[in-house]
């Protein structure tokens, strides 16, 4: 420094530390100002939704309109709960992820095996573009194959092939990265054992790249938890628990749709938007933990 | 231009006739013909690029991992060519060593040791599995340091200790031939020295080929060298008498660090 | 690496260049005082000569330190290392003949038959030209890689022989007619040449423990005093 003022420049170091003061307050501020959204929204559900997650909120199947007009009227709190979407959510998300997981980690590993071929390529970039598909055609698709064609109407099974190909570009993608992230040095090792190359994907490169693939997953779950166009097409909806796949199902989401269209029980989306961002905060939670366990 | 300084070898543990291996057009090894004899340490030596790795990578087939490699010439073990038999027996009956120390990290060092089983689907009663995973240990002079941690991951071992156990994970499977590529490269020079002592003490039950970019190493332990260059066998012989007496003058050049 | 090797290398030979000049020169200090037939050296000579013996130590002496100190450095191989070893090998040599030549010159100095040495020292002369001849075109076989140097010398060893054996029959004929004097000087000669091996083993015992001190303690006595 001292040789610098010698040479005849002036000494900037107090100007630098203040732009950099300077630059340290934007980011802070921007960022708090990215974070507020989502603390405001957290606030805004745990104050309007705390009073009605209950036990029964959990178990029992939405009320009908009168039932709840009543209870408005009276003051009383909206008997009924959100069981029959909880179920429904649950029952087509295990469903979407029995289509998906297979076929979207088949692909993954098609994909990483093949690095630079044409087909590969082409497969790549059509797992990309359906990411960016509209939900609500996902649904019409849906809605054509299975709704029309299979189910001759409305079911879960229709809401789950919605959801599952909503899922399939995230699970293809984060298990061919995965894979590519696994030194090559381990499939060597593995072949070196004369083990044949089948058994090397399946016993050393899964599950070495486990923690990727569960990770992939799980955030492809945290996506469809929340979609809701597609099912209106697909699930319809339902005001009673539903296990059979072919008989149109609830879900969460619907149900904070019919919620918010009916004046009567408009009191009970802030209680189901709460259980539902649980949920997927869970989820993310979870995620991350295995991630960490397994480095 | 090979200058061969030893006598025919009879019996040898591994024959290689007219050896190619080409990389598109490349070839990365031309036209390699040798005799490895048994119960030897053989090392591989020459300056980077000159073939080594490819050479050795071609003996357990591990090319076939990638696509546009073609290979043609034998290799002889027990006068059957590896290229008739299924690759998955070629690799069997050699073990591989790597530059890198490669365990795998979702298995635990027991498990490790007998990956060679699991994942080729071999069921072993457990008390095969302990005896084996203790034999191999013991064999590679580990069983002490981790007798008491065989369910543990490997990863809290230091890497000499890691390559020890890889070695010991191709021992496990009983191969007539050890394949080493470079397996000092990344260690600390005691841990290079304990692996060193240790391939010496193996060659009483085992034939091991070395590959080594350090001819001091070579000079160590190899009882017989075999100088490569862009590709070709230039010599083979006694490793005493190539590093005094070299018959080719490119292994001169070599030995005394004008080319590589 | 390589660059400090052969600066190493390099070194080597300039200094075995450097000591085979001085075994040369004394060499020639030799041919001159036998060519001459003088039995009395001048101070000046001996002086040189004796000095000479001193550079020709501790040049010795230098250079198996710098030979051993480039092996354990710089881990020559091949045509080098045969160098090397062939250099260390040939620096013990030379320093024999280095000492050789310094007795002879006492030897000169010692002679009380000034008539008797005067028949002989033509062929004494010869002798030490060709012996003289015969270290040149070695040390220069060794140093210009000159194979048919070295065979000449090779084979000239037997013609050297011969000369000796005759020499000294020669020698032994110039003292009478008498048998009886004759096979008396022949036993005196040959015991003397038994003594002179007998003395010889002692020096190489010598030689053997002085090697055993360097390799305990790395330090080279040769040419200095035991210090106790």
């Amino acid at each position: 420094m001292e040789a610098a003022i010698k040479m005849g420049y002036e000494d900037r170091s107090s100007f630098r530390m203040r732009k950099d003061k300077l630059w340290m307050i934007m980011v802070v501020v921007l960022s708090l100002l990215t974070a507020s959204p989502i603390l405001l929204i957290i606030y805004k559900l745990v104050m309007e939704g705390y009073r009605q997650i209950s036990l029964a909120f959990l178990i029992e199947n939405t009320p009908d309109t009168f039932a709840a007009m009543t209870a408005v009227a009276g003051g009383e709190r909206i008997p009924g709960g959100i069981a029959n979407g909880i179920t429904g959510t649950f029952l087509m998300i295990i469903m979407a992820s029995l289509i998906a997981i297979p076929v979207g980690i088949l692909t993954g590993i098609y994909l990483y095996e093949n690095q630079g071929k044409f087909l590969a390529n082409v497969t790549r970039n059509i797992a990309e573009i359906l990411q960016g598909v509209p939900s609500i055609v996902l649904g019409l698709i849906s809605y054509l194959w299975i709704v029309k064609h299979v189910t001759m109407g409305f079911s879960a099974l229709a809401g789950s092939v919605s959801l599952s190909v909503m899922m399939l570009p995230m699970i293809v993608r984060s298990t061919e990265e995965t894979l590519k992230m696994i030194p090559v040095a381990l499939k060597e090792a593995a072949l070196a054992l004369g083990t044949p190359y089948h058994k090397v994907i399946l016993r050393v490169l899964i599950p070495t790249g486990f923690s990727g693939l569960l990770t992939g997953i799980l955030l492809g779950i945290s996506r469809i938890l929340g979609e809701t166009a597609p099912l209106m097409l697909t699930a319809l909806g339902s005001s009673v628990i539903n296990l059979d796949i072919t008989e149109p199902t609830s879900a969460i989401p619907l149900l904070i749709w019919e919620f918010y269209n009916d004046p009567n029980m408009v009191g009970l989306i802030w209680s189901s938007s709460l259980l539902l961002m649980i949920l997927i905060l869970l989820l993310n939670i979870i995620s991350r933990q295995i991630a960490l366990k397994r480095k | 231009m090979i200058t061969t300084t030893i006598a025919a070898i009879k019996n040898p543990a591994l024959s290689i006739r007219s050896l190619t291996v080409a990389y598109d057009r490349n070839q990365a090894v031309r036209d390699v013909s040798v005799d490895i004899k048994k119960n030897t340490v053989t090392a591989i030596m020459g300056p980077s690029g000159c073939g080594k790795s490819t050479l050795l990578r071609a003996l357990n087939r591990m090319h076939e991992l990638y696509e546009n490699i073609s290979m043609q010439g034998q290799v002889l073990i027990h006068d059957q060519n590896i290229f008739d038999m299924p690759a998955i027996r070629v690799r069997r009956t050699m073990g591989m060593v790597f530059q890198r120390p490669n365990p795998f990290p979702t298995m635990s060092i027991y498990d490790n040791v007998v990956a060679g089983y699991k994942l080729n689907g071999i069921r072993l009663k457990k008390k095969e599995k302990d005896g084996i995973v203790e034999r191999s240990l013991q064999d590679v002079a580990l069983w002490e340091e981790v007798k008491d941690s065989l369910h543990k991951k490997g990863n809290f071992l230091s890497g000499g200790q890691q390559q020890r156990l890889c070695i010991a994970r191709a021992l496990a499977f009983n191969p007539e031939i050890i394949l080493l590529d470079e397996p000092t490269s990344a260690l600390d020079p005691i841990a290079t020295s304990k692996i060193e002592d240790l391939l010496v003490k193996l060659k009483e039950h085992y034939t091991i080929i070395l590959v080594t970019h350090n001819m001091s190493q070579a000079a160590r332990i190899s009882d017989y060298s075999l100088f490569m260059y862009l590709g070709e066998l230039i010599e083979y012989g006694k490793t005493k008498n190539m590093f005094t007496n070299p018959g080719d003058p490119r292994t001169e050049q070599y030995l005394t660090g004008k080319i590589g | 690496m390589t660059l400090k090797k052969d600066d190493a290398l390099r070194e080597i030979e300039a200094d075995f260049e450097r000591l085979s000049n001085l075994v040369l020169e004394q060499l020639d200090h030799l041919e001159q005082l036998l060519t001459s037939g003088d039995l009395k050296i001048s101070d000046d000579v001996m002086h040189t000569i004796g000095d000479n013996e001193k550079e020709i130590d501790k040049a010795e002496v230098k250079l198996s330190d710098k030979i051993i100190n480039t092996i354990v450095l710089h881990q020559p191989m091949a045509s080098e290392l045969r160098r090397i070893m062939a250099c260390y090998r040939i620096l013990i040599n030379v320093e024999r003949i280095g000492d050789l030549v310094l007795n002879i010159c006492h030897f000169i100095k010692r002679i009380k038959t000034p008539e008797l040495y005067n028949q002989f020292s033509e062929v004494l002369s010869s002798m030490a030209i060709l012996s003289a001849r015969m270290v040149r075109q070695s040390l220069l076989s060794f140093m210009q890689h000159d194979r048919e140097l070295a065979i000449w010398t090779i084979k000239n060893d037997d013609i050297l022989d011969e000369v000796n054996d005759k020499l000294l029959k020669k020698l032994l004929n110039k003292t009478g007619s008498e048998e009886k004097t004759r096979h008396l000087l022949t036993s005196m000669v040959t015991i003397k040449e038994m003594m002179s091996n007998i003395e010889r083993i002692a020096d190489y015992a010598t030689n053997i423990a002085e090697a055993a001190i360097y390799a305990i303690e790395g330090k080279d006595i040769r040419h200095h005093k035991l210090e106790e």
